[in-house]
C-alpha cells in the first residue's frame, strides 16, 4: 500500500514590495522575492524563496530558481540565474 | 466713403449696447466672491502620456466641472515621478475617499486605481494611474506611487494562505506586478 501525503505550503507571499525605479519585482512565484530594490529591472522572474532583494543598480537578482540568490548587490548585472535546478 | 462711415457708427452702437448689458448683469450677481466656473464637457483628457524619463505626465486634467473630463492622463510613462496628480477634482466625488477618475478601493488618488480586486485589503491608497488592480488573495497592490504598480498579484492559487502581500509600496513605474500567482 502506497500512502501519498500532499503538503501544500503557503506560497507566493511577500513579493515585489518596496521597490523604487522601473521594472522591479515582477513575475515572482515563490516567497519574499524582488523586494527593496532601487534602480531598474531588478528582482524579476524568481521562483524560489528570498531571491532578488535589496539590490541597488540595474538588472540584478533576476530569474533565480532555488533559494537565497541575487540579494544585496550594488552595481549592474549581478546575481542573475543563480541556483538553477 | 459714405458707406464706410455708416458701418463704423453701427459697430460703435453695438459695443455700447453689449457693455451696458454686461454692467447690468454685474449688478445682479453676488458681489463676493467672484467665482467663475466653466462647465466643460470633454476637457483635460489625454495629457502627459507615453513619456520616458523623469518628472513627466504630472498635474494634468485637474479642476474641470462637467462630464468626461480629466481622463486618461499620465499613463504609460517610464521613469520616476511620473503619472502623479492627474485627474483630480473632476465631476462628482467618489465613495471611500477616492479622488480622481475610475478608482475603486479606498483612498486612491489619480485614475484607474484599486479596481477588480477580490479582497477589500487590496488596491488601496495608491497615487497615480493604473495601480493596485486585478489582484487576488489579500493585501496586494497597496500604497504605490507612480504608474502600473502592484497589478495582477496573487491569482490562481490553490490552498490557504498563498498569494498575499505582493506588489505593495513601490515608487516609480512597472513595479510589483504579476507576483505570487499559480502556486
Amino acid at each position: 500500500m502506497v500512502l501519498a501525503v500532499l503538503v501544500l505550503m503557503a506560497a507566493g507571499n511577500g513579493n515585489g514590495n518596496g521597490n523604487v525605479g522601473v521594472g522591479n519585482g515582477n513575475g515572482n512565484t515563490g516567497n519574499f522575492n524582488g523586494n527593496g530594490n532601487i534602480g531598474n529591472r531588478n528582482g524579476n522572474g524568481n521562483s524560489g524563496n528570498f531571491n532578488g532583494n535589496d539590490n541597488i543598480g540595474n538588472s540584478s537578482g533576476n530569474r533565480n530558481k532555488t533559494d537565497r540568490h541575487g540579494n544585496g548587490h550594488i552595481g549592474d548585472n549581478s546575481g542573475n540565474r543563480d541556483g538553477r535546478r | 466713403m459714405k458707406f464706410r462711415t455708416v458701418a463704423l457708427v453701427a459697430l460703435t452702437f453695438g459695443d455700447v449696447a453689449v457693455s451696458g448689458w454686461m454692467l447690468q448683469a454685474e449688478t445682479l450677481l453676488p458681489s463676493q466672491p467672484h467665482l467663475r466656473l466653466a462647465a466643460c464637457i470633454g476637457c483635460g483628457n489625454g495629457n502627459g502620456n507615453g513619456n520616458i524619463g523623469t518628472g513627466n505626465g504630472n498635474g494634468n486634467g485637474n479642476g474641470n466641472i462637467g462630464t468626461l473630463s480629466g481622463n486618461s492622463n499620465g499613463n504609460y510613462n517610464s521613469g520616476a515621478g511620473n503619472g502623479n496628480g492627474n485627474g483630480n477634482g473632476n465631476g462628482a466625488l467618489q465613495t471611500n475617499g477616492n479622488l480622481g477618475y475610475m478608482n475603486g478601493g479606498t483612498g486612491n488618488i489619480g485614475a484607474f486605481n484599486g479596481l477588480g480586486n477580490t479582497s477589500t485589503t487590496s488596491g488601496n491608497n495608491n497615487i497615480g494611474a493604473l495601480n493596485g488592480n486585478n489582484n487576488g488573495s489579500t493585501y496586494n497592490g497597496n500604497g504605490n506611487i507612480g504608474a502600473l504598480n502592484g497589478n495582477n498579484n496573487g491569482l490562481n492559487n490553490v490552498g490557504i494562505g498563498s498569494g498575499s502581500y505582493n506588489g505593495n509600496g513601490n515608487v516609480g513605474a512597472l513595479n510589483g506586478n504579476n507576483n505570487g500567482s499559480n502556486n
